[in-house]
């Protein structure tokens, strides 16, 4: 077989889409199968998305990538003083690893524990650990409590407390308030880039109240005659 | 004495107006480092005006001695503001930096101020930061710094030992242009000497993530012509400038939303810009675009008015190069790569609808392709669809 799935468009080859495509929620076996017989003999027609299959491919390989790369960046953490990261996310597809190792890749450090609606994933590129436990509770609290317990155990570094700000949350909102530019407003462009079901997703709810509250200004502001243009 | 609360409330508002849009540094980082800046950059938020937040945007201090008419800092603009006066200190800042940085909020810190003694002593300042941030809190993220107007050559050689990126902004584009808006500071000395020092600072090895600079758009009489006979000097091998911003002046005491019709001069120049970065048009054609009044036609896309005069169109899809191909309006680098690719892999392009899937914009992009020998719309067509 000639091996040309690393003909990629761009920087995504069609072994890329097919990896990520497995994570899809409709993927079945059967799709996974024809998926992987595509890959092998015809993997143009993934990055080009000529054919039907290989476009469902691309499509659904893109919807995951896309998602896996917004929650990473969307989704918010808190820090615990033993070195560890923790946030929590509900993603559609079966992203929560790949989230983890991508932030665990941002905070080399750090050990990142991502909790979604089904589970929770640990990653970290800490090279002190040579493998992560497996670990399980009934809550979060629970697993949160046994990950803290094991990087005492096993790293002698701490995180400065003074970085667990208790009001950094309060303080992140006041400034991504003052940020927002009331004469260039373009909802568009917003939502192009935050989709409404990413708020709940990612948990962006001071996004989502903002959001509101612009909206309903401008309700409040919009005269009959602006409402009839 | 004002609450961190209360001092990121004013010294985020005040910084609100600059732009810094990438975060991506190949800048290696430490072991022992708090967190690493990714090569691709990345964005944490936006807001409703669909700009993004990848960094925490913040101001050392809002006063200043400048009289710059566009700046809501500076000393003719104190009246409409009405807020007061603060600054953060250099470890307060450091905390907040890396508080944020740690919730995954943002991607770094970009640091500007206000001038409220001399730009030595403000720059000391942000100096004091950014040494803390990086050698006692460790901080691997990314940090841009604002150069301030008069700065000196240490003081600057030390920031930029520091920062990914630093900027420096020219806001208007020659001296006269420059006078109209701002009696306060020298053109000559206070914006372009500090700007020819950077390239022998990133050769250096320093500012890994380049320098850019940013227009203020309307802030004076300025015509396009202008602004982009500065532009194209800036990106000469000589300045080498990573990236050039475009910002409307806004009307300091009005705050509704203004239409778009309002925002299509800096939306040209930023495709002219784009055209000239990424689709390697010469300054040449793309001054050409430029009326007889000196500005840049609002009501048509300048891509396609290059397009039109140019005689290499219909270009056939199956034998077109990359520099030719990204010329096709509606077709950008990534479909090009795309059609290179389908070149290579000996798929030839039978039907619009392939070029479709692949990215293509068809509308745009038809009437200046030939699939086969097919022209598949022409050019008047195309035009009378358009009006």
């Amino acid at each position: 077989m000639e091996d040309n799935s690393k003909m990629s468009f761009c920087n995504r080859s069609a072994s890329d889409y097919v990896e990520a495509a497995k994570r899809h929620k409709d993927a079945t076996k059967v799709f996974i199968e024809k998926a992987f017989s595509l890959l092998q003999n015809k993997s143009y027609e993934i990055t080009s998305g000529c054919s039907e299959l290989g476009s469902l491919v691309k499509k659904r390989g893109n919807a995951v990538i896309s998602e896996s790369y917004k929650l990473s960046a969307y989704v918010r953490l808190t820090p615990l003083s033993e070195m560890i990261l923790f946030g929590s996310c509900l993603p559609e597809h079966n992203t929560g690893s790949m989230i983890a190792e991508y932030i665990s890749q941002r905070y080399h450090n750090f050990l990142i524990l991502i909790f979604t609606d089904k589970d929770f994933h640990l990653a970290t590129e800490r090279v002190d650990i040579s493998e992560i436990p497996t670990f399980s509770g009934k809550t979060n609290e629970e697993i949160i409590e046994k990950v803290r317990n094991f990087a005492i155990s096993i790293f002698d570094d701490r995180l400065d407390e003074k970085y667990l700000l208790l009001n950094a949350d309060d303080l992140w909102e006041v400034f991504y308030e003052t940020q927002f530019l009331t004469q260039r407003e373009n909802l568009k462009l917003y939502h192009g880039a935050i989709p409404k079901y990413m708020f709940k997703k990612a948990g962006m709810s001071l996004e989502e109240d903002f959001f509101k509250k612009v909206i309903n200004k401008n309700k409040q502001n919009t005269t009959l005659d602006e409402y009839i243009e | 004495m004002p609450s961190t609360v209360e001092k990121l409330n004013i010294l985020g508002e005040a910084a609100k107006y600059d732009l810094c849009a990438s975060s991506s540094t190949p800048r290696s980082h430490t072991p022992d480092s708090i967190g690493r800046a990714t090569k691709a950059g990345v964005c944490h938020s936006f807001l409703p005006d669909g700009r993004c937040i990848s960094l925490l945007k913040v101001l050392v201090t809002n006063g200043c001695i400048h009289d710059c008419k566009y700046c809501i800092n500076s000393t003719v603009n104190t009246n409409c503001t009405k807020r007061p006066v603060t600054s953060f200190e250099a470890e307060e800042l450091a905390n907040l930096t890396m508080s944020f940085y740690l919730r995954n909020y943002i991607e770094g810190l970009f640091l500007s101020s206000g001038i409220v003694r001399s730009a030595t002593t403000q720059a000391e300042i942000i100096h004091d930061t950014l040494h803390l941030l990086r050698n006692k809190h460790k901080f691997g993220g990314y940090i841009h710094a604002k150069v301030l107007p008069g700065i000196g050559y240490d003081e600057l050689r030390r920031i930029s030992e520091l920062a990914d990126r630093v900027s420096i902004n020219v806001e208007l584009p020659n001296k006269s242009r420059f006078e109209e808006t701002c009696s306060t500071k020298s053109y000559q000395n206070d914006i372009l000497k500090p700007m020819n020092w950077l390239p022998g600072l990133r050769s250096k090895g320093m500012i890994p993530a380049g320098y850019t600079t940013q227009y203020v758009i309307s802030g004076a009489e300025e015509t396009d012509e202008e602004i982009l006979d500065c532009v194209f000097s800036f990106y000469n091998d000589d300045s080498n400038f990573k990236r050039q911003y475009y910002s409307t002046c806004l009307p300091l005491n009005d705050d509704k939303p203004l239409p778009k019709k309002f925002f299509l001069r800096e939306n040209k120049l930023y495709q002219i810009d784009w055209l000239y970065r990424i689709y390697k048009y010469s300054s040449t054609e793309l001054q050409s675009v430029v009326d007889d009044s000196g500005f840049i036609p609002l009501n048509i896309d300048p891509k396609i008015s290059l397009a039109r005069n140019n005689d290499m169109f219909p270009l056939d899809v199956n034998k077109a190069s990359y520099l030719d191909l990204i010329r096709v309006p509606g077709l950008g680098p990534t479909s090009a790569k795309r059609i290179l690719s389908l070149q290579k892999q000996k798929v030839p392009v039978t039907r619009p609808q392939q070029l479709k899937s692949i990215g293509v914009v068809l509308k745009r992009a038809l009437p200046f392709l030939s699939i086969g020998s097919k022209t598949q719309l022409t050019l008047e067509k195309f035009t009378n669809g358009g009006q």
